[in-house]
């Protein structure tokens, strides 16, 4: 079912552009400020901008006032058994409603039960009773927000016995029950695929693009465990080559939207993130008309 | 209890458990083969919130060392997990928790420390409120009785050791100096001004003077409870200096 507020009701929003954004690190602010570098847009990680007041929330503020934004939640727990928490979703508002953001969006994850809170995206097994949890905690999210949120596909290193379905028919389920959009974290796709054992290529070509909003590129790294070699999703490096080769992949199946480099990690100086970004922009031009400069409000 | 809940519930003890859980969440729950990957995530969430307290209470981990701090950290989260997404308000209770460990018995002013370094976090996340500077009080007050009140951010501190001088020492990695001090009570107001958040001595009085405040009422009261802590209390020279720190708030109702 689609529970979203009339267009009337929604809040006013700052549209994101379809151009490659980059996530918004702190030590970068002044720079960014300061010197106005030519970037599409920023992404925001919800959390470090829930405090009270302060130096985090003038300057996220004052970037709002300069650039679209993103606002990009990790800590609602989408995919935990228990109810959301009333607190940090009251918080996300207050974000939301102060950033105006273009888009909104959280992870299809948990990462708390019992009260407890791990600071990580944990994975969930795909069943028939997650997929009702999913739905009702992404309903619960878009009624109280007023306007549509993007989940983002994890990566993963485990798998489940219980799934009772593939992670594209989940989402693709996620986004006819609740309307939702997707983001579509191309990296995710592949450190998964390979830590888990299936096409990449078949996944994009499974997902319904259609609901994708945005994409996320960023790096990872190999570590051997035992005798295998995992792939860990840590963002901190370049995009690998496989990954932009999935990008493309990707655009052949999507409208031209924005996408993002994340780099979490040993974060480098500005103008490498700058540099992936334009990377981004220059693949996004060969696929699509720089005349069709199209936007996406979610 | 539903599958999710059981498997989650199972994967919170693996996550602050021993690697024995592991077996018993992979054998319900994890498929075959996937088992050891588990520990991932477990490295995810310690790397996480070691990280959020080392990011708190960096003298903490200066003094101690950062290996002996990363296993504390780690053994405060799994016994104390967040409770909120929040990470900048995770860790309000680690002065205690130093309080209570033996080996740390021979560093006394540990907590003392911790406790410093929570208020300055604290005052870094807290509302945003405007400083009252000395000629504004002086033109908004002029002739009349009225009472101030602190800017949002201050913390009010009664140290039993000198934490004050010994974070300083400890961040510029100066054992020396620490051995040196001998300072023993400290009163302190932590505070935001201008975006930074900086944390200042304060006589008894001065101390006393600005906890009377924090609690409301008149500034009558809060001058008495400064010759009360501090016989030589002047009122004159505390209000200039206090003002001149930026410690009070401009009155909301005079439109700022």
């Amino acid at each position: 079912m689609t529970r979203l507020l009339s267009p009337e009701r929604e809040t006013p929003v700052t549209p994101v552009p379809a151009k490659a954004g980059i996530g918004l690190k702190f030590e970068h602010i002044g720079e960014i400020l300061e010197t106005k570098p030519q970037i599409g847009w920023l992404e925001v990680h919800a959390e470090n901008y829930m405090g009270d007041g302060g130096k985090p929330v003038e300057l996220l503020e004052e970037i709002a006032h300069h650039y679209p934004v993103s606002v990009h939640g990790v800590g609602l727990s989408i995919g935990g058994a228990d109810d959301l928490d009333e607190a940090h979703l009251t918080r996300l508002k207050r974000l939301v409603d102060n950033v105006r953001p273009g888009l909104v969006s959280e992870h299809l994850a948990w990462c708390s039960i019992g009260g407890s809170h791990f600071s990580d995206l944990l994975p969930l097994p795909y069943t028939s009773e997650a997929l009702d949890i999913v739905c009702a905690h992404v309903d619960q999210v878009q009624q109280f927000l007023g306007r549509q949120i993007l989940i983002e596909n994890p990566s993963l290193y485990v798998a489940f016995e219980a799934s009772e379905m593939g992670e594209t028919d989940f989402l693709n389920a996620l986004t006819r029950r609740t309307g939702c959009g997707l983001i579509l974290d191309v990296n995710n796709v592949y450190v998964s695929a390979s830590n888990i054992g299936y096409d990449a290529a078949g996944y994009i070509r499974d997902v319904d693009c259609s609901a994708v909003g945005e994409i996320h590129l960023a790096g990872h790294h190999l570590k051997q465990l035992g005798d295998r070699t995992l792939l860990i999703d840590d963002h901190a490096s370049r995009v690998s080559d496989p990954v932009w080769d999935l990008y493309s992949t990707t655009l052949q199946r999507t409208s031209r939207i924005p996408t993002l480099i994340e780099w979490d990690n040993d974060v480098p100086s500005l103008d490498v993130l700058v540099d992936e970004a334009g990377k981004a922009d220059t693949i996004l031009d060969s696929f699509f008309s720089t005349e069709a400069d199209h936007v996406r409000a979610a | 209890m539903s599958a999710l809940r059981e498997f989650q519930t199972s994967f919170r003890g693996y996550l602050t458990g021993s690697g024995e859980e592991a077996a018993a969440v992979a054998a319900g729950f994890i498929a075959s083969g996937f088992a050891d990957n588990a520990s991932i995530y477990r490295n995810n969430v310690r790397h996480a919130h070691v990280g959020a307290l080392s990011a708190i209470y960096p003298a903490i981990r200066a003094l101690v060392g950062e290996d002996y701090f990363d296993g504390l950290a780690a053994r405060y989260a799994n016994a104390r997990p967040p409770v909120s997404a929040v990470l900048a308000g995770y860790g309000a209770g680690f002065n205690d928790y130093l309080a209570t460990r033996p080996e740390l018995s021979s560093i006394p002013f540990l907590p003392d420390v911790a406790r410093l370094e929570w208020a300055m976090n604290e005052a870094f996340h807290a509302h945003s409120s405007f400083s009252l500077a000395p000629d504004e009080a002086a033109r908004l007050f002029a002739g009349r009785a009225v009472d101030f009140d602190l800017v949002a951010s201050a913390r009010l501190l009664a140290l039993d050791h000198a934490a004050f001088d010994i974070r300083a020492a400890a961040l510029e990695s100066d054992a020396g100096h620490i051995a040196a001090i001998t300072e023993s009570r400290q009163h302190l107001v932590v505070f935001r001004a201008a975006g930074a958040v900086t944390a200042e001595t304060l006589s008894p009085g001065e101390f006393a003077f600005l906890r009377r405040i924090s609690l409301g009422g008149p500034l009558k009261r809060a001058i008495a409870a400064g010759f009360e802590a501090e016989p030589g209390f002047s009122p004159a020279e505390a209000l200039g200096r206090l003002l001149h720190l930026g410690v009070f708030r401009t009155p909301s109702n005079q439109g700022n």
